[in-house]
């Protein structure tokens, strides 16, 4: 019995050791490459502050990632957004940059409606690829508890959902603990056996049957070097349909964005940094779902924040034809170089 | 809970360890609390189900010993269990043939069907219990005392929801034994398990979503050789199915010291359809050859009695009628039994044959390998109705391999498959492995043996193994088949 046992843990031990060094070190081959920008960012971090310190930066979403081109507006600027970029992720983001010694006179933030909107505070990946580090997470769970909690840890406790006795006890636990499951999930990612990251690994091997892989991710990153941080999300015309997940009627600010919102806005001030709310264009099918209550309800959130914070710039959210986008929220070629055109007009007039 | 899910390697390790860990007086209690625990895993309301199908055969079976009456208590448990299967099982079936004889016949009335909820396993208590019963109505075994040991004989976890069907005569005396734990076997099981999880989540999990695409045909890519091709997906697609999870079992019961019996024998390497059925699912086979085909009064030294051709007959259109409750089944099972009787019939005409074309001059590999490729190919026709939904959707199956085949190159016949062509390509080359390993094993040659390897070879083909299921498992799972026949 003790030699099975001793064996079997051997087994296991000699699986989890490659399979544990792969996850820490290899992430630039196994995550997809929508987090390349995150790889990419992160490590911009790093970079030394008299080499690297732009006066302008973009921080933002994938729609900003894709639609604000630098080298089209302004050498001072620079493209930090990602795509799945939450607001509570721009936080710990920023925090880092500016505790690194960067000195942005202007931080542009850019996110779409559903990351306003959205209970996504962070997608599995930030806590995943271990953008969001343990002292961050510890922060963001005393931040928001007594807040309505959103970030549903269901991808590795799903597996109980329907295991009895659990299956009883399951929408008790995730309703009153979802914090402790958090925690639980955030070191499941960390010890390399949260489902997400096999999911992702597995795809990502089948993937390389596709296309190379590797060679779509130097591209990828050779385009963020060329082009200060940006990289298209799409380049095809496709279907434009409203995003399912966007409430047009109402602004309707997530408690927990709202909360993070206000955090990135008393740090910036805090820092002595001009901040701009930009929002990049609609489709203009989307566009037209918007309704006039949306618009009031959001108005009148940025008056009342203005009162706290008088530097704070908002520009009006508008749209453009659906010739310029590549699927239903990201631009394409050609609405990358509208849309930086307008940005220039916008913001850098000579 | 399901073989090829992360709870049954919670639950298991948990329970080896406990297993183990008490005393051999516990060990009853222990893995009769585990077998119901299992089973109230896939819903709880079904323990009573078995739990009273497990009391009317102890009560039958014991009052049975001492009555004068046997037949009474055989008819009792009889009428007991095949009501139980028939509500379950075919009553929406029977109701549903009903209603379209009444409109056959020009009839306004239909009784509306019950969509009851399938109980899983109980095909298998089912076959199970009845075997107990008869065996104790012939005399073979004495009725079992101890209830909680009957119990488990009925519900042993690993082999309760799909088999394979174990006889009383063998697993209760193991459940008496008392066992030490044994490391060969341990380590056996184990590597059985993991054979079995490759069969299932590597190849199996694949050839389904294959399966389904060429059913559906989307795009129109596939033409008549994949439609021809696909009967032999499909036995693929159940063999590593239902083998992978007899494979589990087994492994899981070893590692407790309990040896089940093995529920297929290198099935694709039959010469003949007969060895065929003889070897897949034979624990199957064995009960409806022990409990259904010897009830036929035909005479042993006539291989060409009618009443045997027509058990045959009897004993594969049932066996199709125990995999599910439709039609295709049933001509599932007739089309077997028919090909049986037609060996059977012709076997005087293939000698013939065989002498006036000299066909002892052909080297006796190739005259086996052919007769193993015909054998798989009849079996492959056949499975287009097991696995159709519609006994009219296999019919115009057949009819577009017939209309749409036409001779193409390897490369197109791979791109047909699109997307899922990477799928095809990994379940394909690891069917191939497995079967090759099966070759090996089948005329005992030592390097299928992965036990007797040196260390150096044995421990990374262990990593190797294990870390290809990990990565190469397909993500979307499929319940094993078996559960709902």
């Amino acid at each position: 019995m003790k030699k099975f046992l001793l064996k079997s843990t051997f087994l296991i031990f000699c699986l989890y050791l490659p399979w544990i060094t792969f996850i820490h070190t290899g992430r630039y081959y196994y995550a997809p490459d929508d987090y390349l920008a995150w790889n990419y960012k992160h490590d911009i971090i790093d970079r030394d502050s008299s080499k690297f310190n732009p006066k302008d930066i973009i921080i933002g979403d994938s729609l900003a990632l894709a639609a604000v081109n630098p080298t089209l507006i302004s050498t001072d600027l620079y493209n930090l957004a990602m795509s799945g970029f939450t607001l509570v992720d721009s936080y710990y983001f920023l925090k880092k940059y500016l505790e690194s010694g960067k000195t942005p006179k202007r931080v542009f933030l850019s996110h779409g409606m559903t990351h306003w909107q959205g209970s996504d505070a962070f997608s599995g990946q930030t806590i995943g690829y271990g953008f969001l580090k343990t002292k961050d997470f510890n922060h963001f769970l005393e931040s928001t508890s007594g807040l309505d909690f959103f970030y549903s840890p269901e991808e590795s406790f799903s597996l109980f959902k329907k295991w009895f006795p659990f299956n009883y006890i399951y929408p008790y636990v995730v309703k009153n603990h979802k914090s402790t499951l958090a925690k639980v999930e955030y070191y499941l990612f960390k010890l390399g056996v949260a489902p997400l990251l096999f999911n992702h690994i597995k795809t990502i091997i089948l993937d390389f049957y596709e296309y190379d892989q590797l060679k779509r991710k130097k591209e990828i990153i050779v385009r963020m070097e060329s082009m200060k941080g940006q990289h298209f999300f799409d380049f095809n015309n496709t279907v434009n349909l409203p995003n399912p997940i966007t409430n047009y009627d109402n602004w309707a600010i997530h408690p927990v964005n709202d909360l993070y919102f206000k955090k990135i806005l008393a740090l910036l001030k805090e820092n002595k940094i001009q901040t701009i709310i930009e929002f990049v264009p609609n489709n203009y099918v989307t566009w037209k779902n918007f309704k006039p209550t949306f618009f009031k309800e959001m108005d009148s959130y940025f008056l009342d924040i203005s009162y706290s914070y008088p530097n704070l710039i908002v520009s009006k959210s508008t749209s453009m034809p659906i010739e310029n986008y590549g699927d239903m929220d990201h631009v394409n070629e050609i609405g990358q170089s509208v849309f930086s055109e307008l940005f220039k007009a916008k913001y850098y007039k000579p | 809970m399901s073989f090829d899910t992360l709870n049954y390697y919670l639950f298991f390790p948990f329970f080896f360890l406990l297993y183990w860990a008490f005393p051999h007086k516990w060990r009853l209690p222990l893995m009769l609390g585990a077998s119901y625990y299992f089973y109230s895993c896939v819903k709880p309301i079904y323990l009573v189900l078995i739990i009273f199908s497990t009391l009317v055969d102890y009560f039958c079976s014991n009052r049975m010993e001492h009555s004068l009456n046997k037949k009474k208590y055989l008819w009792v448990s009889l009428l007991t269990n095949l009501s139980l299967l028939s509500i379950f099982k075919y009553l929406d079936f029977f109701i549903r043939t009903l209603n379209y004889l009444f409109l056959s016949f020009g009839i306004n009335f239909s009784i509306p069907q019950q969509n009851l909820d399938f109980p899983i396993g109980i095909s298998f208590y089912t076959l199970q219990t009845l075997s107990y019963t008869f065996d104790v109505y012939r005399g073979t075994i004495k009725a079992e005392k101890n209830i909680f040991r009957f119990s488990l004989f009925v519900c042993f976890f690993p082999q309760l929801v799909a088999g394979p069907l174990e006889r009383a005569g063998k697993l209760i005396p193991q459940f008496k034994k008392e066992l030490k734990f044994n490391y060969d076997k341990a380590v056996d099981g184990s590597l059985l398990i993991i054979w079995g999880l490759l069969k299932k989540t590597v190849v199996s999990d694949r050839l389904i979503i294959i399966i389904n695409d060429i059913f559906e045909n989307p795009n129109n890519s596939y033409s008549g050789i994949h439609f021809l091709l696909t009967g032999l997906m499909i036995s693929a697609k159940f063999y590593c199915d239902f083998s992978g999870y007899s494979d589990i079992a087994i492994g899981s019961a070893k590692i407790l010291g309990i040896n089940l019996s093995k529920n297929f024998d290198f099935p694709f390497l039959s010469t003949n359809i007969t060895k065929f059925w003889r070897r897949w699912h034979t624990t199957l086979s064995r009960w409806f050859h022990d409990y259904v085909y010897l009830l036929f009064p035909f005479d042993k030294h006539n291989r060409i009695d009618p009443k045997r051709l027509l058990a045959i007959l009897v004993v594969f259109a049932l066996s199709g009628l125990w995999h599910g409750p439709a039609w295709t089944f049933i001509i599932w099972g007739s089309i077997n039994g028919l090909y049986c009787i037609l060996l059977i019939l012709s076997q005087d005409l293939r000698y013939k044959l065989a002498s006036l074309l000299h066909f002892h001059r052909i080297p006796s590999f190739i005259k086996a390998t052919l007769s193993v490729l015909l054998t798989n190919l009849l079996v492959g026709f056949s499975m287009i109705f097991f696995m159709s939904p519609k006994l009219s959707f296999s019919i115009q199956f057949f009819k577009n391999m017939w209309s749409e085949f036409a001779f193409i190159s390897l490369s197109s016949m791979v791109d047909a498959f699109g997307f899922l062509k990477f799928d095809m390509t990994i379940a394909f080359w690891t069917l191939l492995f497995i079967e090759t390993v099966n070759l090996a094993k089948y005329n005992n040659l030592k390097i299928a043996n992965i036990r007797e390897m040196p260390l150096l070879v044995r421990w990374p083909l262990y990593i190797t193994s294990v870390g290809f299921f990990i990565l190469f498992s397909f993500k979307t799972k499929s319940s094993f088949s078996y559960f709902y026949y």
